[in-house]
Protein backbone atom coordinates (compact mmCIF):
# COMPACT_ATOMS: atom_id res chain seq x y z
CA UNK A 1 0.00 0.00 0.00
CA UNK A 2 1.24 3.52 -0.77
CA UNK A 3 2.36 5.73 2.05
CA UNK A 4 3.31 9.84 2.47
CA UNK A 5 6.60 8.50 2.59
CA UNK A 6 6.38 8.17 -1.36
CA UNK A 7 5.31 11.60 -2.03
CA UNK A 8 7.93 12.99 0.54
CA UNK A 9 10.75 10.85 -0.99
CA UNK A 10 9.99 12.05 -4.36
CA UNK A 11 11.12 15.54 -3.90
CA UNK A 12 13.66 17.64 -2.88
CA UNK A 13 12.80 20.72 -1.26
CA UNK A 14 13.33 22.53 1.43
CA UNK A 15 11.31 23.19 4.81
CA UNK A 16 10.03 26.62 5.83
CA UNK A 17 8.85 27.29 8.43
CA UNK A 18 7.85 30.54 10.66
CA UNK A 19 7.42 31.66 14.55
CA UNK A 20 4.53 32.52 16.34
CA UNK A 21 5.60 35.92 17.05
CA UNK A 22 6.38 36.87 13.72
CA UNK A 23 3.75 39.35 11.71
CA UNK A 24 1.26 37.57 8.85
CA UNK A 25 3.07 40.19 6.79
CA UNK A 26 6.36 38.31 7.07
CA UNK A 27 4.55 35.15 6.56
CA UNK A 28 2.80 35.88 3.12
CA UNK A 29 6.17 37.25 2.14
CA UNK A 30 7.72 34.10 2.48
CA UNK A 31 4.98 32.43 1.07
CA UNK A 32 4.91 34.87 -2.06
CA UNK A 33 9.00 34.56 -3.07
CA UNK A 34 8.89 30.40 -1.97
CA UNK A 35 6.24 29.83 -4.27
CA UNK A 36 4.24 28.01 -1.16
CA UNK A 37 0.21 28.11 0.23
CA UNK A 38 1.40 27.44 3.92
CA UNK A 39 3.79 27.76 6.70
CA UNK A 40 4.04 25.45 9.66
CA UNK A 41 4.10 27.81 12.79
CA UNK A 42 7.55 26.44 15.24
CA UNK A 43 8.01 27.40 18.00
CA UNK A 44 11.75 25.96 20.49
CA UNK A 45 11.41 22.86 17.51
CA UNK A 46 7.57 21.84 18.22
CA UNK A 47 4.77 22.76 15.72
CA UNK A 48 2.42 24.99 17.31
CA UNK A 49 0.39 26.37 14.20
CA UNK A 50 -0.19 26.58 10.33
CA UNK A 51 -0.76 29.57 8.28
CA UNK A 52 -1.92 29.49 4.76
CA UNK A 53 -3.29 31.71 2.31
CA UNK A 54 -6.62 30.86 3.02
CA UNK A 55 -6.07 32.37 6.71
CA UNK A 56 -4.15 35.19 5.49
CA UNK A 57 -7.21 36.10 2.99
CA UNK A 58 -10.32 35.78 4.97
CA UNK A 59 -8.77 36.63 8.41
CA UNK A 60 -7.20 39.35 7.44
CA UNK A 61 -7.49 41.07 4.03
CA UNK A 62 -11.25 40.45 3.54
CA UNK A 63 -11.15 42.26 6.51
CA UNK A 64 -9.15 45.37 5.15
CA UNK A 65 -6.60 44.38 8.31
CA UNK A 66 -3.21 45.56 7.67
CA UNK A 67 -0.84 42.68 7.83
CA UNK A 68 1.72 44.12 9.61
CA UNK A 69 -0.55 44.83 12.58
CA UNK A 70 -1.18 41.33 13.44
CA UNK A 71 0.52 38.51 14.91
CA UNK A 72 1.15 35.06 13.37
CA UNK A 73 -0.22 33.34 16.48
CA UNK A 74 -3.64 34.88 16.42
CA UNK A 75 -4.20 34.08 13.06
CA UNK A 76 -2.99 30.72 12.46
CA UNK A 77 -4.86 27.36 13.06
CA UNK A 78 -3.66 25.94 16.19
CA UNK A 79 -5.07 22.38 16.08
CA UNK A 80 -2.93 21.35 13.76
CA UNK A 81 -4.17 18.17 11.99
CA UNK A 82 -0.63 16.04 10.54
CA UNK A 83 -0.19 12.90 9.78
CA UNK A 84 2.79 10.52 9.74
CA UNK A 85 5.05 9.42 7.47
CA UNK A 86 3.95 5.92 7.08
CA UNK A 87 0.22 6.27 6.50
CA UNK A 88 -1.48 5.27 3.37
CA UNK A 89 -2.45 7.83 0.97
CA UNK A 90 -5.92 6.89 1.44
CA UNK A 91 -6.15 8.15 4.97
CA UNK A 92 -4.41 11.25 3.71
CA UNK A 93 -6.76 12.08 1.08
CA UNK A 94 -9.87 11.51 3.64
CA UNK A 95 -8.01 13.65 6.09
CA UNK A 96 -7.96 16.23 3.50
CA UNK A 97 -11.69 16.24 1.89
CA UNK A 98 -13.78 15.78 5.65
CA UNK A 99 -11.36 19.04 7.32
CA UNK A 100 -11.75 20.78 3.94
CA UNK A 101 -7.53 21.17 4.29
CA UNK A 102 -5.08 21.58 1.33
CA UNK A 103 -1.66 21.15 3.37
CA UNK A 104 -0.69 18.06 6.14
CA UNK A 105 2.52 18.69 8.36
CA UNK A 106 4.53 15.17 7.98
CA UNK A 107 5.65 13.93 10.99
CA UNK A 108 8.66 11.41 11.37
CA UNK A 109 8.96 10.02 15.06
CA UNK A 110 7.64 13.01 16.05
CA UNK A 111 9.67 15.52 13.95
CA UNK A 112 7.91 17.64 11.30
CA UNK A 113 9.49 16.76 8.22
CA UNK A 114 7.89 18.52 5.38
CA UNK A 115 4.08 19.89 4.74
CA UNK A 116 2.47 17.93 1.70
CA UNK A 117 -0.40 19.86 -0.34
CA UNK A 118 -3.16 18.17 -2.07
CA UNK A 119 -1.92 18.63 -5.29
CA UNK A 120 1.19 16.95 -4.33
CA UNK A 121 -1.19 14.26 -3.48
CA UNK A 122 -2.79 14.07 -6.89
CA UNK A 123 0.42 14.32 -8.53
CA UNK A 124 0.86 10.44 -7.26
CA UNK A 125 -2.53 9.37 -7.70
CA UNK A 126 -3.48 7.28 -10.91
CA UNK A 127 -6.96 6.10 -12.18
CA UNK A 128 -7.57 2.10 -12.15
CA UNK A 129 -10.05 2.00 -15.41
CA UNK A 130 -9.75 -1.99 -15.44
CA UNK B 1 -15.42 6.19 -16.09
CA UNK B 2 -15.96 9.26 -13.78
CA UNK B 3 -16.58 12.81 -15.58
CA UNK B 4 -16.66 16.68 -14.73
CA UNK B 5 -20.38 16.23 -15.44
CA UNK B 6 -20.72 13.36 -12.52
CA UNK B 7 -18.66 15.54 -9.84
CA UNK B 8 -20.25 19.02 -10.82
CA UNK B 9 -24.36 17.58 -10.31
CA UNK B 10 -23.04 16.64 -6.72
CA UNK B 11 -22.18 20.42 -6.10
CA UNK B 12 -23.70 23.30 -5.22
CA UNK B 13 -25.05 25.08 -8.30
CA UNK B 14 -24.35 28.51 -7.67
CA UNK B 15 -21.55 30.33 -9.30
CA UNK B 16 -20.59 33.41 -7.73
CA UNK B 17 -18.11 35.70 -10.38
CA UNK B 18 -16.63 39.08 -10.42
CA UNK B 19 -15.75 41.77 -13.31
CA UNK B 20 -12.58 42.99 -14.54
CA UNK B 21 -13.25 46.75 -13.21
CA UNK B 22 -14.13 45.17 -9.34
CA UNK B 23 -11.44 45.94 -6.83
CA UNK B 24 -9.32 42.94 -5.33
CA UNK B 25 -10.48 43.75 -2.19
CA UNK B 26 -14.21 42.66 -3.31
CA UNK B 27 -13.23 39.67 -4.87
CA UNK B 28 -11.53 38.64 -1.71
CA UNK B 29 -14.80 39.98 0.27
CA UNK B 30 -16.42 37.37 -2.09
CA UNK B 31 -14.47 34.41 -1.70
CA UNK B 32 -14.00 34.80 2.00
CA UNK B 33 -17.81 34.98 2.42
CA UNK B 34 -18.57 31.98 0.31
CA UNK B 35 -15.23 29.63 1.39
CA UNK B 36 -14.33 29.72 -2.27
CA UNK B 37 -10.33 30.44 -3.49
CA UNK B 38 -11.28 31.41 -6.71
CA UNK B 39 -13.27 33.86 -9.09
CA UNK B 40 -14.18 33.24 -12.59
CA UNK B 41 -14.29 36.52 -14.16
CA UNK B 42 -16.84 37.59 -16.72
CA UNK B 43 -17.64 40.51 -18.89
CA UNK B 44 -21.00 42.55 -19.23
CA UNK B 45 -22.33 39.50 -21.47
CA UNK B 46 -21.50 37.04 -18.54
CA UNK B 47 -18.58 35.24 -20.77
CA UNK B 48 -15.63 33.78 -19.03
CA UNK B 49 -12.84 36.44 -19.79
CA UNK B 50 -10.05 35.51 -16.67
CA UNK B 51 -9.69 33.58 -12.87
CA UNK B 52 -8.73 35.18 -9.81
CA UNK B 53 -7.51 33.50 -7.20
CA UNK B 54 -6.32 34.03 -3.67
CA UNK B 55 -2.94 32.60 -4.37
CA UNK B 56 -2.47 35.53 -7.02
CA UNK B 57 -3.14 38.07 -5.11
CA UNK B 58 -1.05 36.83 -2.35
CA UNK B 59 1.52 36.14 -5.26
CA UNK B 60 1.28 38.73 -7.56
CA UNK B 61 0.12 42.05 -5.01
CA UNK B 62 2.12 41.23 -2.27
CA UNK B 63 5.13 41.17 -3.00
CA UNK B 64 5.11 45.37 -4.63
CA UNK B 65 3.02 45.81 -1.06
CA UNK B 66 -0.12 46.25 -2.84
CA UNK B 67 -3.81 47.23 -0.70
CA UNK B 68 -6.38 44.87 -2.12
CA UNK B 69 -8.67 48.10 -2.79
CA UNK B 70 -5.92 49.49 -5.01
CA UNK B 71 -5.72 47.08 -7.08
CA UNK B 72 -8.12 45.98 -9.66
CA UNK B 73 -9.81 42.37 -10.76
CA UNK B 74 -7.77 43.04 -14.20
CA UNK B 75 -4.45 43.68 -12.66
CA UNK B 76 -4.25 40.27 -11.10
CA UNK B 77 -6.43 37.82 -12.99
CA UNK B 78 -5.27 35.10 -15.06
CA UNK B 79 -6.41 35.97 -18.90
CA UNK B 80 -5.60 32.38 -20.54
CA UNK B 81 -8.22 30.38 -19.16
CA UNK B 82 -7.79 26.76 -19.11
CA UNK B 83 -11.19 25.22 -18.65
CA UNK B 84 -13.41 21.80 -18.88
CA UNK B 85 -15.75 20.23 -20.52
CA UNK B 86 -18.40 18.19 -18.73
CA UNK B 87 -17.75 15.33 -20.85
CA UNK B 88 -14.03 15.33 -19.85
CA UNK B 89 -12.56 12.58 -17.40
CA UNK B 90 -11.37 12.99 -14.26
CA UNK B 91 -8.23 12.03 -15.57
CA UNK B 92 -8.11 14.83 -17.63
CA UNK B 93 -8.71 17.11 -14.84
CA UNK B 94 -5.85 15.22 -12.72
CA UNK B 95 -3.42 15.72 -15.18
CA UNK B 96 -4.41 19.44 -16.33
CA UNK B 97 -4.49 20.42 -12.70
CA UNK B 98 -1.03 18.87 -11.21
CA UNK B 99 1.03 19.86 -14.54
CA UNK B 100 0.23 22.87 -14.43
CA UNK B 101 -0.21 23.75 -10.87
CA UNK B 102 -3.85 24.73 -10.58
CA UNK B 103 -6.72 23.73 -8.11
CA UNK B 104 -9.39 25.43 -10.05
CA UNK B 105 -11.08 24.78 -13.60
CA UNK B 106 -14.24 26.58 -14.95
CA UNK B 107 -16.69 23.88 -16.55
CA UNK B 108 -17.76 24.76 -20.16
CA UNK B 109 -20.72 24.05 -21.84
CA UNK B 110 -20.24 26.05 -25.26
CA UNK B 111 -19.60 29.59 -24.23
CA UNK B 112 -21.24 29.40 -21.01
CA UNK B 113 -19.79 28.72 -17.43
CA UNK B 114 -21.34 25.97 -15.52
CA UNK B 115 -19.24 25.86 -12.70
CA UNK B 116 -16.07 25.62 -11.53
CA UNK B 117 -14.21 22.25 -10.14
CA UNK B 118 -11.72 22.46 -7.36
CA UNK B 119 -8.38 20.35 -6.51
CA UNK B 120 -10.89 19.45 -3.65
CA UNK B 121 -13.95 18.04 -5.87
CA UNK B 122 -11.15 15.86 -7.87
CA UNK B 123 -9.80 14.40 -4.54
CA UNK B 124 -13.57 13.62 -3.04
CA UNK B 125 -14.32 11.76 -6.00
CA UNK B 126 -11.21 10.12 -6.10
CA UNK B 127 -11.96 8.36 -3.34
CA UNK B 128 -14.90 6.70 -3.99
CA UNK B 129 -12.39 5.69 -7.49
CA UNK B 130 -10.35 2.99 -7.23
CA UNK B 131 -6.78 4.20 -8.51
CA UNK B 132 -2.87 2.81 -8.63
CA UNK B 133 -0.26 4.70 -7.79
CA UNK B 134 2.78 5.92 -10.50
Amino acid sequence: MSTVREIVNGRDRQLHSISPDTTVQAAIQIMSSELISALPVMESNKLVGIISERDYVRKIAAQKIPAWSVKINEIMTKDVITIDIDTPIEECMKLMTTNRIRHLPVMDNDELKTVISITDVVSVLRLDEN
Amino acid sequence: MITVGHILEKKNSNVFTIKRDDSVQAALEIMAREKISSLPVVDDQGQLIGIISERDYIRKAVPERKAPWDVKVNDLMTENVLTVKQSDLLQECMKIMTSNRIRHLPVMNDDSLLGILSISDVVSALRSARFIFD
